[in-house]
């Protein structure tokens, strides 16, 4: 039984400060990152692309002497697991996708540019539902990522690759994308926490795009200290995303305060408590509730009927924006590709197509392609965008009265392999709560609510635009009341 | 509700989509179709004639950059993941 450093236990905004006072601590701290990997990797994979150990090495003792001569790099010798949706120069990015299985980015994305910047370091990228689409991982061209609490079960997803890189130690912090719950879902299933930002507060310039409308990338982190740390340095405007805000300098740091920054008032939606929820979930999320009202907050339930229509709104409006997003996939300037000569740009396309998808993305491109299509329009996606009109007037409303919505993550714990693959509808189920912030536009965050036989649940907190400050202030008191931080799941138990 | 057969409708959106459906996919996608559709079907239960649609939430329309030149990539680098390249273009299929 080999023995590690006690630095792998630490989290990132700890081992920041150790850093600062002792760069050379940045060698012992890889070295055990990538001993944990060697370990439990091949019972997890969460990782489509490893960095080699003597590579992150040299950039980290890079980083080492950058901090000895006076660098203050918010991130400084981290080690950053990247989802394989966000590109990063000359370290390929696939996107978990046949098509992308050899594409080498000629850049960075502007999140990975930031946290290069602060000294951070990429140490791999990622596994996830091909092209983000699912809610599982199992979507994967490549392989299945299992969850580091029951290796029977899902991590969820789509960034399921990167929320088990962090729960199981192979990584301090990590980058997901959320276009429908996919970075809260997997963080609810491995026990960490998880934001999806306000739309537009973190740049998509470099984020390989699936519904347009809908995403952002995030932070994820084993607690709410690590997150608020990710989110500082990610967040604020960039002119090379036309939808970025023009927000800048945020410190998130400042509302790690282990009291309530405001009275604040929370909503539980009765629709999201009544019907198709496990009991096990609603348990968790009752102790939550409980928590917050120990601390003198007060909690209201609300009822907004037309949340019900939200996901099949969702996944009409998701699907409409695949099926143009995808249509760049020409394997003619890069990607999996078939020879030019004696074929038409028809039969090319069709060909690279229909061979480099997966099913899932070739089903959600039909589905886009039809909704969007002449006599369906009307009924589908102008429908669809309506019932997303109704649904942001009523959270709008709801903010006047409110500070924070609060439901569980998903209506249960992590289904086993292929439960969920069963029935489309099983899988689009476990975004029922999550879809509304990405329709909204509304920042939330997913914590960890309780571990109930021993697999982890999570509890979702949806606040009002830009109020990702309070939303990191509520979390870190939930988190310092339910201890419910740091957490080591079964698979890392006996040496982590 | 479908105004055509399920399976016409498949041949039709795949050529829209530029996507050929193999026997052994087609089976599998015509069913998850069927379910995928009723339940969209869900919202036309709905009257939202008097309701506007909403495509973004960004309240201000997204800005275009100014147009001066700035720092782009080198030819080399964006010919990087082409696999067919004729003396620096990229290759295509021939128009008929």
């Amino acid at each position: 039984m080999i023995i590690l450093s006690k630095l792998i236990r630490k989290g990132a905004t700890e081992l920041v400060e150790l850093f600062k006072s002792d760069p050379r601590l940045i060698e012992e701290y890889i070295v055990s990152v990538y001993e944990v990997i060697d370990r439990v990797e091949d019972l997890v994979r969460s990782y489509i692309t490893l960095r080699p150990l003597n590579e992150v090495l040299a950039d980290g003792a890079k980083v080492r002497e950058t901090l000895t001569n006076g660098f203050k790099g918010r991130l400084a010798g981290l080690l950053v697991a990247v989802k394989d949706v966000i590109v990063t120069k000359n370290l390929r990015t696939t996107c978990a996708s046949k098509i992308l299985y050899d594409f080498i980015p000629p850049y960075n994305a502007t999140v990975i540019e930031r946290i290069i910047g602060e000294g951070g370091i990429v140490v791999g990228k990622t596994n996830m539902d091909e092209f983000a689409m699912g809610s599982t991982t199992e979507n994967s061209a490549f392989f299945k990522t299992r969850n580091p609490w029951d290796l029977d079960r899902v991590p969820g997803g789509s960034s399921g690759g990167s929320a088990v890189a962090v729960a199981a130690y192979e990584a301090s912090i990590a980058l997901g994308s959320d276009t429908g719950g996919s970075i809260r879902v997997p963080a609810a299933y491995t026990g960490i926490v998880g934001i999806k930002p306000t739309y537009g507060l973190v740049s998509r310039y470099g984020l390989i795009s699936y519904g347009t409308s809908l995403e952002q990338i995030g932070p994820m982190a084993r607690n709410v200290s690590d997150l608020a740390l990710l989110l500082s340095v990610i967040a604020g405007y960039d002119p090379h995303d036309s939808t970025s805000l023009k927000v800048r300098d945020l410190n998130y740091m400042e509302f790690l305060k282990p009291t309530p920054m405001k009275k604040y008032r929370i909503a539980i939606i009765r629709e999201c408590v009544s019907e198709g929820v496990d009991n096990t979930v609603l348990t968790a999320f009752n102790r939550s509730l409980r928590r917050f009202e120990e601390e003198g907050l007060e909690v209201l339930e609300v009822s907004i009927p037309i949340i019900k229509y939200a996901l099949p709104a969702y996944y009409i409006i998701a699907m409409a924006e695949a099926s143009s997003n995808l249509a760049r996939y020409d394997g003619i300037r890069y990607g999996y590709h078939v020879s030019v000569e004696g074929r038409t740009w028809d039969e090319v396309y069709t060909e690279v197509r229909s061979e480099g998808f997966g099913l899932e993305v070739k089903k959600r491109i039909l589905l886009g392609t039809f909704v969007l299509s002449a006599g369906y329009y009307d009924q589908y996606y102008l429908k669809a965008s309506k019932i997303r009109k109704l649904l942001y007037d009523e959270f709008m409303k709801l903010f006047k009265e409110v500070d924070v919505v609060v439901t569980p993550t998903t209506p249960t714990t992590p289904p086993r392999f292929g439960e969920a693959l069963t029935d489309p509808l099983k899988l689009y189920l476990l975004d029922t709560y999550t879809v509304v912030a990405n329709l909204t536009g509304l920042p939330a965050i997913s914590i960890p609510s309780d571990i109930v036989n021993d697999v982890p649940v999570g509890l979702q907190l949806i606040g009002p635009r830009l109020s990702e400050g309070y939303l990191i202030n509520l979390a870190y008191i939930h988190e310092l009341k339910s201890g419910l931080k740091d957490l080591v799941p079964t698979a890392v138990s006996g040496y982590v | 509700m479908l105004k055509e057969d399920l399976k016409v409708w498949l041949e039709r959106i795949s050529k829209l989509s530029l996507i050929r459906i193999s026997s052994e996919e087609e089976e599998i996608i015509l069913n998850d179709m069927k379910k995928i559709i009723e339940f969209f079907n869900t919202i036309n239960s709905l009257d939202l004639s008097n309701v506007e649609p909403l495509f973004m939430v960004l309240k201000d329309e997204p800005v275009v950059r100014d147009d001066e030149v700035g720092e782009s990539l080198s030819v080399d680098e964006v010919l990087k993941n082409v696999k067919e390249v004729e003396g620096g273009f990229i290759k295509g299929p021939k128009t008929a």
